[in-house]
């Protein structure tokens, strides 16, 4: 799978610890990759990649399209204070 | 081309609850989406084995604190659009964050210094919406001295 990010950990004895973070499809998150840590990831078939595991990301909504209604939303109300005059 | 914008931002005062560092929001009349890139978190007191608990989480609504700089990192960027200039670091009173809205977390020993970047397409990314933003919050169960973060984004 490929590196969605990458971390560098310096202690002050000059030892340096390394790795990669994978990337959330539906929230945007990046978490460190610990093998054998217990936490439940998933993969999803339709993004065709990995999703962080936290409830609402076991089903598909792509992040872009999360973005998307976001800012859809905030066009509407931005409209609808217009409308209404609620900004003066 | 996107233009690259750079801050810092502290907690004075590290406790054993989650308290802002830093948070990076959208002006109030958003004109693009946020991407973060790269960050580094540090602390400051003398060294001493302590854990610092980090998070970075989606905020709404801006809390109280300290005003922080915006700088382009190319220096002849125009101004960043990203607004809270004032209120936005050393926070007193915490932003509103959204439930479930976690994008890292970590903890990291008093002595080490984390830097995360990006690959290319994968930063986390802030809506273009009025206000939003993410913020960067630490605790400590023992570590009571300063925690700093650097903070650069797209826009
Ligand atoms: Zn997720
Ligand atoms: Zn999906």
């Amino acid at each position: 799978m490929r590196p969605a990010g990458y971390f560098v950990s310096t202690d002050p004895d000059g030892r340096i610890t390394e790795g990669e973070t994978l990337q959330c499809v539906h929230c945007n998150a990046h978490w460190i990759v610990r093998p054998g840590s217990g936490i439940k990831r998933g993969w999803c078939l339709r993004c065709m990649g990995p999703h962080c595991g936290q409830a609402a990301c076991w089903s598909c909504e792509p992040f872009e399209k999360k973005l998307e209604r976001w800012e859809m939303r905030e066009r509407l109300v931005q409209a609808a204070r217009k409308t209404l005059c609620l900004d003066s | 081309m996107a233009d690259r914008y750079g801050t810092i931002g502290n907690m004075a005062t590290v406790g054993t609850g989650y308290k802002t560092a830093l948070a990076i929001q959208q002006a109030a009349t958003a004109r693009t989406r946020l991407k973060l890139y790269d960050f580094i978190l540090s602390a400051s007191a003398a060294p001493a084995d302590n854990v610092l608990n980090w998070r970075i989480r989606r905020l709404t609504v801006a809390g109280t604190g300290t005003a922080i700089n915006i700088e382009p990192v190319e220096g002849a960027a125009s101004a960043a659009s990203t607004a809270a200039t004032a209120n936005s670091k050393n926070m007193t009173a915490e932003p509103t964050y959204t439930a479930n809205s976690e994008l890292f977390q970590n903890s990291i020993n008093q002595r080490a210094t984390f830097r995360w970047v990006a690959a290319p397409g994968a930063e986390l990314t802030v809506p273009a919406t009025n206000s939003v933003g993410i913020g960067f919050e630490v605790k400590s169960p023992a570590y009571t001295g300063e925690a700093e973060v650097s903070a650069y984004w797209m826009e």
